[in-house]
């Protein structure tokens, strides 16, 4: 469970996040979305501990990301926006490096490197250095690193972008079945669509404040998320 | 032509970010006035070296051995940096995508490169020729001849040198890039050149005396050595217009020819230097459990050994260290016949009954100018939030990076300390100590360079080597191991005039060395962490 309140981010005079105050319970997939610049991102690594902010708490299933980073960040998995991976790296050393730092043991890292290995249809380029990626691959290579210490609670910032429509469709089969089993699944995302299909739960972020936040019912009402989120943004 | 200005601007600007600090506000004024600032505290030293040289060589009416020095020094200077740019600013590029992209010409993009690579190098003339010229115009009576050819020179000189290092440093790229590992055969080859621009950097007097024999005067020597030098000296002492016109002709002729030959195998070398090769098999893979501190830990010596640049730069120092400490050791007298060739004078008897006092020092220096750690931290660029997003604390990440660094350097000293062992006679105390600080020193240099990372990051560098060579933390870095280097020295030089047994300085050295060290693991614990957790990527 994520717990966010009252947080605010300053840079300079400028509120990246104004008071940015929901929940995320367990076995929710919860979609954030907002426009560009609005401060999804800044919001998700608040959340992961990247970035510290100026005021306001969040827990993490009951734990302060400021007071215990490090708990904190062994029950979740964080996939950025930009898969910024380590190139001179093969994939599969930067997921077996991850793995380490969870402290993975060898049998479950084994069993869940293959799994989404081949659900991603990567096994044939583990060995590749990950300089030889393309940006889906390396999406590929980041979700497979972020998933195979088996965390309960997954952040992504737009998780979806640059991979195929197959992986894609797994990628959603995959949040599903992760949620059926208690687990916590927040993301960014600029596809509205699939946010609508997929989430239980959405928050709308603009110029760094939450402008609506609730079950996917409550907000769309009979529109789509698609026109609620426009006519938000007017 | 706009155009081409605008994406002169553009190119430039990316590159003119040297004293920027990552993440942090700085006003208009600092950005301008820091290079300026450092600048002249450079170019004022390197005027006071120059006047004092001039002295000797006034008596004997040369002053313009001088600027003939000079020139050489900035043109070794500019060679060596410019193999490295080459690399950075011609090859590889990360703006590839971009440039090309855009509505311009290939040649357009390519002449925009290379004329940022040159406008760099003639800011490095600029700083060690300058000093010259005007100590020069001082001592002897000048006339508007000397100014007019000078500033021609200021801008023509460098070119050569460049030409060399863009030739030499396109043949490295595209040689190494058949290779499957050309990681590997560009350090290789990198080594090899830098170890033969040092042999005959050592050897320069023999090849002045063989040349001398052959040659009628000094100018001669200049003009087989290095032409253009000849030419510009041969203008400041009898100038005439025709030979000026035929110093500017000749090489503008070259740059140009370097244009039009650079032109047309250009594009094949680069984009066979960004051919990622890969194993297309299927290839089973072991997994292996490591502890976080040791994932860290060769993550970091992986890194490392990756990027020719970063290890060139910081394993040049420690190959030197073991070819000093075998030379010492197999020829003695030879090697400090090679040190008086360089301009030094030691007495043999002393150096070796001071040997650990000097192998100490010699221990300090290599260390201190090898800061491997002052850029771990930038190297991370855009993936540090991968660091930021782990499980792990601050502190093991940073330990990690300088266990790396020292586990990089430690070996390569003690191996030069068992040789040292080996060939003179050192006691058991002496030994202890020495052991001590090969431990101690690595860590307290490499502590030094992360704490400097850490203050000023370059976390939006293009490649690595706008890291390794042009960051604010490595300049920084190279500063202080450079000034406490000669402070060392200078402590060592007195503490032996002043009758303290070699034991005793080491074991003073070593005190000295630990203190540091418990002092800056403080600071690295109390504001480090701060200063880790505040960078923002």
């Amino acid at each position: 469970m994520i717990k966010i309140s009252d947080v605010t981010k300053k840079y300079g005079d400028k509120k990246a996040l104004d008071k940015v105050s929901f929940e995320v319970g367990n076995g929710e997939i919860f979609a954030f979305i907002g426009h560009n610049g609005a401060g999804k991102t800044t919001l998700i690594k608040a959340i992961v501990g990247i970035h510290d902010f100026d005021e306001g708490e969040i827990l993490i299933n009951g734990k302060s990301i400021t007071k215990e980073p490090v708990a904190c960040k062994k029950e979740m998995a964080y996939v950025p926006d930009n898969p910024e991976l380590y190139e001179n790296m093969r994939a599969i050393q930067f997921i077996n490096f991850i793995c380490d730092m969870y402290e993975v043991d060898l049998i479950r890292r084994e069993k869940n490197i293959k799994k989404y290995a081949e659900m991603f249809e990567i096994t044939a380029n583990l060995n590749d250095t990950i300089d030889s990626f393309s940006h889906g691959m390396k999406q590929k290579v980041a979700l497979i690193a972020a998933l195979a210490h088996d965390p309960k609670i997954v952040i992504m910032d737009e998780p979806f972008v640059g991979l195929d429509p197959k992986a894609v469709f797994d990628m959603k089969e995959l949040m599903r079945e992760m949620t059926k089993a208690g687990k916590t699944i927040f993301f960014s995302t600029h596809i509205l669509d699939v946010a609508e299909k997929l989430c239980t739960k959405v928050a709308i972020i603009k110029k760094g404040k939450i402008v609506k936040v609730g079950s996917m019912k409550e907000i769309k009402g009979d529109k789509s998320l698609e026109k609620v989120f426009l006519e938000l943004e007017k | 032509m706009s155009k081409f200005f605008s994406l002169l601007k553009a190119s430039m600007s990316e590159g003119m970010n040297v004293f920027r600090v990552y993440g942090k506000k700085q006003s208009k004024l600092v950005r301008i006035s820091l290079p300026i600032v450092l600048a002249i505290i450079i170019m004022v030293s390197v005027a006071g070296y120059a006047d004092m040289m001039m002295e000797p060589l006034a008596e004997v009416g040369m002053e313009f051995v001088v600027l003939t020095l000079y020139i050489i020094m900035a043109a070794l200077f500019i060679l060596v940096e410019g193999i490295y740019k080459a690399s950075g600013l011609l090859f590889n590029c990360r703006d590839d995508d971009l440039m090309l992209s855009l509505p311009v010409k290939k040649s357009t993009v390519l002449t925009i490169r290379v004329l940022k690579f040159y406008l760099f190098e003639v800011m490095i003339n600029a700083i060690v020729f300058i000093p010259a010229m005007v100590v020069y115009a001082m001592r002897v009576g000048v006339g508007p001849s000397f100014y007019l050819v000078s500033l021609t020179a200021l801008l023509i000189l460098p070119i050569l040198p460049i030409v060399i290092a863009s030739l030499v440093g396109g043949i490295i790229a595209f040689s190494s890039a058949q290779f499957k590992h050309k990681n590997i055969a560009q350090i290789i080859l990198t080594t090899l050149l830098l170890l033969v621009l040092l042999f005959v950097s050592i050897n320069i007097k023999d090849i002045l005396q063989t040349l001398a024999q052959n040659a009628k005067s000094v100018n001669e020597i200049i003009t087989k050595l290095y032409y253009p030098a000849g030419q510009y000296i041969h203008l400041v002492l009898d100038f005439k217009f025709v030979d000026y016109l035929i110093f500017i002709l000749t090489n503008v002729g070259l740059f140009t020819l370097m244009l039009l030959t650079l032109g047309s195998v250009y594009y094949k070398i680069n984009s066979r230097v960004k051919i990622v090769k890969t194993d297309t098999a299927l290839r089973s893979y072991t997994l292996k459990y490591n502890r976080p501190l040791m994932a860290l830990f060769k993550k970091e010596i992986g890194r490392f050994v990756s990027s020719p640049v970063f290890l060139i730069n910081a394993g040049f120092g420690l190959v030197l260290y073991v070819v000093v400490v075998i030379l010492v050791c197999v020829n003695m007298d030879g090697t400090l016949d090679m040190f008086s060739k360089m301009g030094a004078e030691i007495p043999v008897e002393a150096i070796i009954n001071y040997m650990p006092a000097c192998l100490f020092g010699l221990i300090f220096f290599t260390s201190m100018m090898t800061s491997i750690t002052s850029s771990m931290i930038s190297l991370e660029g855009k993936s540090f939030n991968i660091l930021k997003s782990l499980p792990t604390n601050p502190v093991t990440i940073i330990m990690a990076k300088v266990l790396a660094a020292v586990a990089v350097m430690i070996p390569i000293l003690l191996v030069g300390d068992i040789v040292m062992f080996v060939r003179f006679d050192f006691d058991i105390w002496q030994i202890l100590m020495i052991v001590c600080s090969s431990i101690i020193m690595p860590l307290v240099s490499e502590v030094v360079g992360i704490v400097i990372n850490l203050k000023y990051p370059k976390m939006n560098a293009q490649d690595d080597t706008e890291v390794v060579k042009q960051s604010m933390s490595s300049m920084v870095a190279v500063f202080v191991g450079f000034g406490s280097s000669i402070m060392m020295i200078y402590i060592i030089y007195n503490t032996f005039n002043n009758g303290l047994s070699a034991s005793g300085t080491v074991g003073a050295g070593l005190l000295f060395g630990v203190a540091a060290l418990v002092l800056l693991l403080i600071y690295l614990w109390r504001r480090g962490i701060k200063d880790f957790n505040s960078i923002n990527v």
